[in-house]
């Protein structure tokens, strides 16, 4: 098993993860709908703002250096 | 939760920098409970990065300061200030490097130390716009707090 290349592609998964999480979550208002009133519905944390965008940041970032990597690695094999 | 005010001095301001330098996610706990819980989330996050980078046997390394010696880098300078934003795991690394203590010092010759350094680096980056947060969140706070004593006083 080459463990050394399944610890890259998991590095790039988690890296830019905690990184669109970090940064992302900070661009993101302090949710008031987060406390309640008493007695009215919670709302589901996997369908917040912040979930949404974290998970857009996240989407973005991994796609952009996938991409990158697919184009060098087209342009690769035209090289000599 | 109510939460305290936040007192506004540069003492005060420079101690609470120094603390969420020197612990990941501690600068956001004397905030509103929603802050104080993704401080917990960013302090946990950048701990197990670091701890990760720590794993796979990267660290922290002293550069070469000197730009005359030929084994000066430019981007080893700036890599070991970026890792020691991460605070306390960063000067463990560093601490450890100068004692020789082989659990958790950086092995440079080791194949995964590259990528253990890298994980440490992104610990210590996130770690600085952690602080940033924190400081701007602050910020933020005792501004509008003093609005409001400012309200209570002119009505």
């Amino acid at each position: 098993m080459n463990w050394f290349g399944l610890a890259h592609i998991f590095s790039l998964i988690y890296l830019t993860g905690i990184v669109a999480f970090v940064i992302g979550l900070q661009e993101v208002p302090e949710d008031k709908s987060a406390d309640t009133q008493d007695g009215a519905a919670q709302p589901n944390p996997l369908n917040s703002p912040a979930t949404r965008h974290v998970l857009g940041c996240w989407g973005k970032m991994l796609g952009s250096l996938v991409g990158l990597g697919l184009i060098v690695y087209i342009l690769s094999l035209f090289s000599n | 939760m109510a939460s305290q005010p936040i007192p506004a001095s540069l003492a005060s301001r420079s101690l609470d920098t120094l603390k969420a330098w020197l612990v990941p996610g501690l600068g956001h706990l004397p905030l509103d409970p929603l802050y104080r819980r993704r401080g917990l989330w960013y302090g946990g996050l950048i701990h197990l990065t670091f701890l990760i980078g720590i794993c796979m046997h990267g660290g922290v390394v002293w550069p070469n300061w000197n730009p005359q010696d030929p084994t000066f880098n430019v981007v080893n300078n700036l890599t070991f200030v970026v890792q020691m934003f991460a605070g306390w795991p960063a000067l463990i690394s560093l601490g450890s490097l100068f004692a020789g203590f082989a659990p958790l010092k950086a092995v440079e010759p080791h194949a995964w130390f590259e990528l253990g350094s890298f994980y440490c680096l992104v610990a210590g980056a996130l770690n600085y716009f952690v602080i940033c947060n924190a400081a701007d969140l602050r910020r933020k706070k005792t501004a509008a707090s003093a609005a409001v004593k400012q309200e209570k006083a002119s009505s």
